[in-house]
């Protein structure tokens, strides 16, 4: 199974390698399909490879990736077990936000990916990745903030997933309030993968209720 | 005949402006409801979570006009929240205010008007105009839920100190109501043993105006959301507390005049 999963997302790969459907391959060095295990419980989702991740043709190895991976270990996992990825596979010129059309344009190999590994729990990181999980769910949400470290459960592509959103670790580089913020998200992750989260207690929707 | 048309003028800005943060910390926008007796809003938090709803009826207002629009007796104004609480917090603490609509070169406009003197003879007189948004209107079936604990506090600011001493332990207020030894307990743990605990004997507290309790219940609320909620306290004169094991929490600050500002908040299950 493992195997098959692996050739899949190869193939995704090699489709982004080839893509034009935006112009943001015209500058790329290398664009960033992702990386990590196949079979992972759980997908990280970024915004959009920066410089280095530009260079390497790998997702989150800059000083944000830096980050990311210190959280991922902080909670007890490691960055080959899970998989990483953004929302847009190309990176846009001097690291501006990507652009709703180029986010449209790159969102099925993003989709593509979540059919083949169907992972549990996806964690978005920041605005975009947020918005494109959460809306294609259903979920009307307007920003990152209000909405960071609740969980949301829910059909995406035909799987059940659990989706935690929460800041891109860029944003929490220079300010160490948000980098507690992030880590009290992991520390949410953590009980969400072990389970310990169910079992504890749950906050519910008012929609439940009407 | 002038068609749709609404003016609504109160006397005291700080009023409004609380009521307008009070929402603003729980939803970024949604749409007013403007009748011939009064305005309603209610909206969700995005976490969908959280409720506000909010009625005032015409008679709060110290003048209240309003002529319907061609296709109906409802005027919607949708709004951006943090910009109107931004306009909000420009009013000083003399200041009377006013709400109505303008219309200018085809696009109508939510007004606000900071006046001094009286409403017929105003001085000083400062507008904002904010640009009516269109939002898509979610109409929330809310049923009417049947609780079985029913408590009312007043000063309704009763709740504050708890809330916060509360927030210092835990991330969770646990509400505990019996009929037996009718008292409200509010009961906060963290992870690691500590415990904040008060108990409002519900016959004897002097700050207990009604109670009723159908069934024992106990319940798990967000702090986060409490917190968010008792900002109401600062313009109302009392608080209703109404809620059943695992089910919504209904807190109701009644503002003088018959205005109502409620919240709803979804339970944490035990």
């Amino acid at each position: 199974m493992e195997e098959n999963k692996e050739k899949l997302l190869e193939i995704i790969a090699k489709e982004i390698q080839k893509c034009t459907k935006c112009p943001l391959y015209k500058n790329r060095k290398n664009p960033v399909p992702g990386e990590g295990n196949p079979d992972s419980e759980i997908i990280f989702i970024g915004e959009a490879p920066g410089y280095h991740e530009d260079v390497q043709g790998r997702p989150f190895v800059g000083s944000a990736g830096k980050l990311l991976t210190e959280l991922i270990e902080m909670i007890g996992l490691n960055r080959k077990n899970v998989f990483i990825t953004n929302v847009v596979k190309c990176r846009p010129p001097n690291n501006r936000d990507p652009l709703k059309e180029e986010i449209d344009a790159c969102k099925p190999y993003l989709f593509k990916q979540i059919e083949i590994i169907k992972p549990r729990i996806i964690v978005t990181l920041g605005r975009h990745s947020t918005l494109t999980i959460l809306h294609h769910m259903g979920i009307k949400v307007h920003g990152i903030s209000s909405v960071r470290g609740q969980i949301f459960k829910g059909e995406l592509l035909g799987i059940n997933i659990t989706v935690i959103p929460t800041y891109h670790p860029a944003a929490a580089l220079y300010n160490p309030k948000l980098r507690r913020v992030l880590e009290e998200d992991f520390m949410l992750i953590k009980m969400v993968l072990s389970g310990e989260y169910d079992k504890k207690k749950r906050t519910i929707r008012l929609d439940d209720f009407f | 005949m002038m068609l749709m048309y609404w003016l609504a003028a109160y006397d005291e800005a700080k009023t409004m402006r609380e009521l307008i943060a009070a929402i603003a910390g729980v939803v970024d926008e949604g749409n007013f409801y403007i009748r011939e007796d009064g305005l309603e809003f209610s909206a969700m938090d995005e976490s969908r979570v959280a409720m506000v709803i909010l009625k005032m009826p015409s008679t709060i207002f110290h003048r209240y006009e309003f002529e319907p629009p061609e296709d109906g007796d409802t005027i919607i104004i949708g709004v951006n929240f943090s910009d109107l609480k931004k306009i909000m917090q420009r009013g000083k603490a003399k200041d009377g205010i006013i709400f109505s609509l303008k219309k200018e070169k085809g696009k109508t406009f939510f007004n606000v008007t900071f006046f001094r003197g009286s409403i017929d003879e105003r001085t000083l007189q400062r507008t904002f105009a904010l640009p009516i948004l269109e939002i898509p209107e979610e109409r929330i079936n809310i049923k009417e839920l049947q609780y079985d604990v029913l408590v009312e506090f007043s000063p309704a600011s009763f709740l504050n100190d708890i809330i916060s001493d509360a927030k210092i332990v835990g991330e969770d207020l646990r509400l505990i109501t019996s009929s037996e030894s009718k008292e409200m307990k509010f009961i906060s743990e963290s992870e690691t043993g500590g415990y904040y605990e008060y108990t409002a004997p519900l016959e004897r507290e002097d700050t207990v105006i009604q109670w009723e309790i159908k069934n024992d219940a106990e319940a798990l609320y967000s702090i986060d959301f409490l917190r968010k909620f008792v900002r109401a306290a600062k313009v109302a004169d009392m608080v209703r507390l109404e809620y059943s094991k695992n089910m919504p929490l209904r807190m109701t600050f009644l503002v003088g005049g018959g205005a109502e500002l409620a919240y709803l908040l979804a339970p944490r299950l035990l």
